[in-house]
């Protein structure tokens, strides 16, 4: 209501603008403005003259040509203006009627009258729900960058950049949790994930570091001891490496999930070593070194800290399956039976979580082919997916 | 609430201008002063309505108000305050308000300060700008409507382009449109003086200080652009030949040509016909430079706007007002009677010359700048019209010009004396042949650069004979001298200036071409480089963290000679939001030298890269500009009339003064500014 | 000299003047220019060594090797073929694998383009309109997100 007050007296004062000067008693109709300018310039040729900066005979021949032009724009002077009586009424109506007209008119076709401002600052009390996980991650990303001595933040942030594939972001937050709060196994843990993971799967110095700092705390802890062993053969002492995994084979109990990665490991290393010892065979020796992808996400699902350090920062495989698993319930149900917006929401919002676009893409489609009939489901429908688009 | 009350200013502003473009041309023709009367009060309504929706709109991207469009789409919570303001301009539809916001800024200051103007030309020049303004409204309000809601909001912004996270967006936009668009009120008055079809000497005197204030607007806002890509895209270029760049160079052209053609028909009722060209043709190249660079035709670093939607509109809004004021000025242009008589060695032969070679050189700059769009519509095949072309062609003509200048203000108006202007500028050409040789003797080959070199000292001797002679330095006692300069008109001192300004940027931009030095290469830290007459240490890397970014910065120790001079920060900055790197120049300005440090990236071993470059006499291609605008508002500010006093027919005046004026030079007729 | 004189001098000066710039634009225009290439066409066409084009596409995932003292090597590709490319300098802050690029130089003798000039796309939502066809073109293009 107070906006359509606010328009009314914008609109009347617009109208006034044009109404005031057309009915003032007395409207300016002079004339004779070139005659005042040639007049200035003739003053000027005087003062000039008087300064000595032109000569007299300049300042003679000045004068004649301006006096000519004064002549001239003295003849051409056009007569007062008149104050017009019929043309100032319709000029008057056309005021009142065409401002408000035209205003009104393009502003109900553009404006969004019901729409209240939305400043950043009233709208913190949101649900956290309600929102995308892109903007969740906007929010860690604002709330880290406004306090960047938030140690529960790092540690938040940590595992979440790992798993959406900033991995710089994933290794900086680790080592700032690390430097805030002091070391601790999932921090060094996550720190040499990140790290690994950047270099494509091969233990760094500055990873090995992190394993290291892993095994002073807890230093029988499985995980780190295979990285460590990994980064071994990599850098081709196959000999410790061996000797390393028959120690953790040895210190495994029987239905341990990691007892079979590390026997295949030591099986790869111990072929190797024959390989370097017998040089006519012809393959490569730093390939059990290379081979860490299978190790790890075999690893991962037994040790808390952190995701597999797969090369394209995915969930951890078993999540990962269980997710898809869930997703693909979601994606055969509402196939078969329908569902509402807010299920075919729920589905695109997960494919895009789970990184398959063009599978998103085809349910956006089959949405809208279920929603065809229905313009309310639709809107509602569109409404969910601009929010994922705009928080993209 | 706010935005909606923005989003309604503008619809009224657009209606009030429609209402403006009707009411008074409709006064003037029939001669009614009451509804003439309605141009001023109209045009400041549309100005006072227009601020209200840019205030509207600067305050929803302060206070981060996501529910609108251009907000989202330009804004972040997280970004500094500066960049948030200055962020509302720097995307299409918030530049497009600035757009028409400075053109009722100009209809407002007219309608303001035009009392001095007879009513119809009044009318009719506010009428013309409101024609403008109501195409750029529309325009506005159905492709590029910063004013679109969004709903329901999203919570975080995509941030602006880092890039243009930088005060340079500030200063540089808004300056360039005043230039730019101040350049409307010159095609106002042109097309409405076509339309009451009466021009004479008082209709330049009251367009000369319009285009004075455009052009001056628009020299700093070249200058300030140019010295924002120089620091900040960190190559160290200052002038790309981009076609965003020549779409605001050839109205600077155009505008220069009409300053100084404007100043013959104002003094001498000559050129009448041709100067209502130039002003038609100066705001037609605004035009067609917004065009290039709004509807995204042309790839270039600058654009950050591409939809060929919007071009097709704008393209119309171009046609409709280049294609209608030319067929008017074809119309009515033989009816105007022609302007006076003088020779063709005279100031007014100096300054047709100049307005023949500025035009011609607009016309190379045009050329080369569309003929990639004609020759891939021609043929399919795309190309690139480069520096080579542009340093060639318009080098030669503007060399030509250049040489010229110093010749103009020494001719007398009506009919001049080459060979007496020569003999007075012998000193100006002595000082400039002694520094080519002195250039060009120890190491014969870089002719070109001598020349260059010459030729710029050439034009800011020139220049200072000139100032010299007015003032009798030397010849009279220094306190004659002095007072002279004191009393010279500010139009004479706007001429000296902007003449020598324009040496000193040719000084510079020879000077920055020929002897650049650049060094590239990866350091480490504690490793020493030696440039120009410098040694850059590094040592060390420092990381930061700003408010939206976090930056690596390079700390460099400057030395010369063992002791150290300075220290330089260079770095690079990510940006979390867009996940783009930008990089911050480390500057250290040695007279008007610099020594410009650009860091690349850091490689595994913790070596950077480095670019490292010295460039003296760099900074005078900006301060040339600098003193050319402040030439401008020396004019600008000269509230007298001048007039030109021609020499008598037949009697030439015997240089070095007569036996009655024993004074400088006859030529010295009071000079007109520029 | 009369009134038609003078204008007749006039006229022949500017005529001149212009006679002259037209001759020097043609000149530049035929010698100056820059053609634009796709690697695509620079495949078919085998640009001689030593004449400069601009060549665009998208960095090739995996190709940029940096040496020492800021001169790296990568490919250009449209995803039908690739063109090597050297370049010594620091490469624009936009620069990344997979995005688009805009290089200019002239081919040495072993086929490879010694580029004087990078550019790299300006903005996340700005690819040089000349990449862009040419991307079209090679059917590399999908919609409007940018190609991977």
């Amino acid at each position: 209501m107070v906006l359509w007050i606010v328009f009314a007296v914008m609109t009347a004062a617009a109208a006034l603008i044009v109404i005031v000067p057309l009915n003032r008693a007395r409207a300016r109709a002079t004339s004779g403005e070139e005659i005042r300018v040639y007049a200035d310039q003739l003053d000027e040729v005087g003062r000039d003259r008087d300064r000595g900066v032109i000569g007299e005979r300049e300042a003679e021949a000045a004068r004649i040509e301006i006096a000519r032009r004064l002549i001239r724009a003295d003849q051409a002077a056009t007569p007062a203006a008149t104050l017009g009586g019929r043309s100032r009424n319709i000029a008057t109506v056309a005021a009142i009627v065409l401002i408000p007209a035209a205003a009104l008119g393009l502003y109900s076709k553009f404006g969004n009258p019901s729409l209240p401002d939305q400043p950043l600052a009233d709208r913190k009390v949101e649900a956290l729900d309600e929102r995308s996980p892109e903007a969740l991650i906007a929010m860690l990303d604002a709330q880290l960058a406004k306090n960047p001595d938030d140690v529960r933040g790092w540690d938040i942030a940590g595992p979440i950049y790992f798993r959406i594939g900033r991995l710089d972001d994933a290794a900086k937050a680790f080592a700032n949790a690390i430097r805030l709060g002091g070391p601790s196994l999932p921090r060094e843990i996550g720190l040499g994930q990140a790290l690994m993971t950047t270099a494509n799967g091969r233990v760094t110095p500055e990873a090995k570091a992190a394993f290291e700092a892993a095994l002073r705390i807890e230093p029988a802890f499985p995980l780190a001891r295979m990285y460590l062993a990994l980064a071994l053969s990599q850098d081709g002492h196959l000999a410790e490496s061996a000797a390393a995994w028959k120690a953790l084979v040895a210190d495994g109990k029987p239905g341990d999930p990691w007892l079979y990665a590390a026997k295949r490991q030591l099986a790869g290393v111990e072929a190797a070593i024959a390989q370097a010892a017998n040089p006519a065979s012809p393959a490569n020796p730093s390939s059990p070194g290379t081979d860490t992808k299978p190790t790890a996400d075999e690893t991962a699902p037994t040790v808390a800290p952190g995701p597999a350090p797969s090369g394209d920062a995915t969930p951890s495989p078993d999540s990962q399956n269980m997710i898809e698993g869930m997703v693909t319930r979601l994606a055969e149900r509402l196939d078969k039976d329908g569902g509402t917006a807010e299920d075919w929401g729920k589905l695109v919002r997960s494919y895009l979580v789970l990184g398959r676009k063009d599978a998103a893409k085809a349910a956006i489609e089959k949405a809208h082919a279920a929603f065809a009939q229905d313009q309310a489901a639709l809107t509602a429908f569109d409404a969910i997916l601009n929010e994922l688009g705009a928080a993209r | 609430m706010i935005v909606e009350i923005g989003h309604f200013a503008l619809v009224l502003a657009f209606a009030l201008a429609l209402v403006q473009s009707v009411l008074p041309v409709w006064g003037a023709r029939s001669g009614d002063a009451r509804l003439m009367a309605t141009a001023g009060p109209s045009a400041l309504g549309q100005f006072l309505f227009v601020a209200i929706t840019a205030a509207a709109l600067i305050h929803a991207h302060v206070v981060s108000d996501f529910s609108v469009v251009n907000v989202v789409e330009n804004s972040h919570s997280l970004k500094p305050l500066l960049y948030k303001i200055t962020g509302v301009w720097g995307n299409h539809e918030g530049s497009m308000l600035l757009w028409v916001a400075i053109l009722a800024l100009f209809g407002g200051l007219v309608a303001f300060f035009g009392g001095n103007l007879p009513a119809s030309l009044k009318a009719n020049v506010l009428a013309v700008q409101a024609w403008i303004a109501s195409a750029f409204y529309l325009f506005i309000l159905s492709t590029s409507n910063p004013f679109a809601r969004i709903s329901p909001a999203p919570i975080e912004g995509n941030d602006l382009n880092p890039v243009l996270q930088d005060i340079g967006l500030a200063i540089h936009p808004p300056l360039l449109y005043l230039g730019y668009v101040g350049f409307s009120i010159a095609f106002s008055f042109a097309v409405a003086a076509l339309l009451d079809g009466r021009i004479d000497a008082a209709w330049a005197r009251w367009v000369r200080p319009w285009s004075l204030a455009a052009w001056i607007c628009l020299t700093l806002g070249i200058a300030m652009g140019s010295y924002w890509a120089y620091y900040t895209l960190g190559w160290g270029g200052w002038w790309f030949w981009d076609p965003v760049e020549n779409a605001s160079f050839m109205p600077w052209l155009a505008g220069t040509a009409l300053l100084h053609s404007a100043i013959v028909m104002e003094k001498r009722d000559a050129l009448k016909i041709w100067t209502i060209l130039l002003a038609i043709l100066t705001f037609s190249l605004s035009l067609l430079g917004t065009f290039l660079v709004r509807s995204g035709v042309l790839t270039s670093v600058h654009a950050f706007a591409t939809d060929p939607a919007r071009g097709v509109f704008i393209l119309a809004i171009l046609v409709l007002f280049i294609g209608g004021s030319l067929t008017l000025f074809a119309w009515r242009a033989p009816g105007l009677k022609p302007g006076g008589l003088f020779a063709p060695i005279s100031r007014e032969g100096a300054l047709v010359f100049n307005n023949l070679f500025l035009t011609v050189g607009c016309a190379i700059v045009l050329v080369g700048t569309l003929y990639p769009l004609v020759y891939e519509m021609a043929t399919g095949a795309k190309i690139t019209v480069g520096p080579p072309y542009f340093n060639l062609v318009f080098g030669a003509f503007i060399a030509v010009l250049l040489a010229a200048v110093p010749f103009g203000p020494m001719l007398a108006w009506k009919r001049g004396d080459l060979l007496g202007a020569a003999e007075r500028l012998w000193f100006a050409f002595a000082l400039a042949a002694i520094v080519t040789i002195a250039i060009w003797w120890p190491s014969t080959g870089a002719l070109l650069t001598a020349l260059g070199i010459g030729l710029a000292v050439w034009v800011m001797a020139g220049a200072v004979v000139e100032w010299a002679m007015r003032i009798r330095l030397l010849r009279a006692p220094l306190g004659e001298s002095l007072s002279r300069a004191w009393g010279l008109p500010g139009a004479t001192w706007g001429m000296t200036l902007a003449h020598f300004g324009i040496g000193m940027a040719v000084l510079g931009i020879v000077s920055e071409s020929s002897w650049n030095e650049e060094r590239i290469l990866a350091m480490k830290p504690g490793e020493v480089v030696t440039i120009g007459d410098y040694q850059v240490a590094l040592d060390g890397m420092i990381p930061r963290k700003g408010e939206n970014y976090a930056e690596e910065a390079a700390h460099l120790s400057i030395r010369r000679g063992g002791a150290l001079v300075t220290y330089l920060e260079p770095s690079r900055r990510m940006f979390a939001t867009r996940r783009m790197a930008t990089s911050q120049t480390g500057i250290a300005t040695f007279g008007f030298s610099q020594l410009y440090i650009a860091l690349g990236e850091t490689d595994k071993t913790g070596a950077s890269a480095v670019r490292l470059y010295w460039k003296p006499l760099v900074t005078l291609i900006w301060l040339g500009p600098l003193i050319m605008a402040l030439g401008g508002l020396a004019s600008l500010l000269d509230r007298r009339r001048r007039i030109g006093a021609p020499v008598p027919a037949r009697k030439p005046v015997s240089k070095g003064g007569g036996p009655k004026d024993s004074g400088p030079p006859a030529p010295a007729a009071p000079m007109a500014a520029e | 000299m009369t009134r038609k004189q003078r204008r007749l001098t006039l006229i022949a000066v500017a005529g001149l003047v212009i006679a002259a710039a037209g001759a020097l634009v043609l000149y530049a225009l035929t010698d100056k220019i820059v053609f634009f290439n796709s690697p695509s066409d620079i495949v078919a066409k085998h640009p001689k060594p030593g004449t400069r084009i601009r060549l665009g596409g998208l960095v090739r995932e995996g190709s940029v090797e940096r040496g020492g003292n800021a001169h790296v090597a990568f490919e250009v590709t449209d995803g039908v073929a690739s063109v090597p490319v050297a370049y010594v300098g620091i490469l624009p802050d936009l620069f990344r694998e997979g995005q688009g690029v805009v290089t200019e130089g002239a081919f040495d003798a072993s086929g490879k383009l010694q580029a004087d000039t990078v550019l790299a796309k300006h903005d996340e939502r700005y690819m040089p309109k000349e990449v862009a066809e040419a991307l079209k073109k090679s059917g590399e293009w999908r919609g409007d997100t940018p190609p991977k």
